[in-house]
């Protein structure tokens, strides 16, 4: 689980910086909702990867916490992910907030691949990454295929709750208009 | 025939002693999905009453 919560942690964030790149560059609504309503699962799921990793690290590694490289750059996407919620919410005009959370999660953004190499990059108590694109896996078969199982089911919860969130930021945002009044 | 990993419920619960921290971190996920589902959901229902309730 730990793995799969890492991931999604990781792939939301993307997809928050696609969605900030479109609404900044072609200033489409929906984008800035994007952005908004995956905010909250973002730091969530982020927390759940926090955690998950920190209580299997006092049986592997004897430690709840380390500031290993890839912990601490982790650390750093959580609270990303709370200072994107934070300076929403801090915003009484929500279009000035929506402008102003978009450039921070582009900024933002330079995390991610720092995340991804920090395996590579630094020698601490994270292993490098076993599954790669251009090499054979390093892990065993039988471990190898639930892990998959479980990224793809996990992936499949979370873009389920995603889409209730931008369902649920549309109908708020959108509450004024015609449309939204005759459903 | 299916190879079973454990022999019995109590060693599935106990995992040689990985068990409290493999239930926990469940424990944790199911709250937090299930958290998050129902906080989406209450807000739709809440909202599309609200709505009904104006128009």
């Amino acid at each position: 689980m730990h793995v799969p919560a890492s991931f999604a942690a990781q792939s939301l964030y993307m997809m928050i910086a696609v969605a900030s790149f479109i609404f900044l560059i072609w200033k489409v609504k929906l984008a800035a909702y994007v952005v908004k309503s995956v905010s909250l699962i973002g730091a969530s799921v982020t927390f759940l990867a926090l955690i998950s990793g920190s209580i299997w690290g006092v049986p592997t590694w004897g430690t709840w916490w380390q500031w290993d490289a890839r912990i601490t750059s982790t650390l750093v996407l959580f609270i990303m992910y709370l200072g994107l919620i934070s300076l929403h919410n801090s915003f009484n005009n929500l279009d000035k907030a929506d402008k102003f959370i978009s450039v921070l999660a582009l900024v933002g953004f330079i995390n991610i691949p720092i995340i991804k190499m920090s395996v590579n990059w630094w020698s601490t108590l994270h292993q490098p990454a076993s599954i790669t694109l251009t090499s054979k896996p390093s892990i065993d078969l039988a471990m190898l295929y639930p892990l998959m199982i479980c990224i793809f089911s996990f992936l499949g919860l979370i873009i389920a709750i995603v889409l209730r969130a931008i369902q649920y930021e549309i109908l708020h945002r959108e509450k004024n208009k015609k449309w939204i009044q005759s459903i | 025939m299916m190879n079973m990993q454990f022999e019995s419920f109590r060693s599935l619960f106990y995992m040689n002693g990985h068990g409290i921290y493999v239930w926990v971190v469940l424990i944790i996920f199911l709250m937090v999905i299930i958290g998050l589902f129902l906080f989406y959901k209450i807000k739709i229902n809440n909202f599309k009453k609200e709505n009904n309730e104006i128009n």
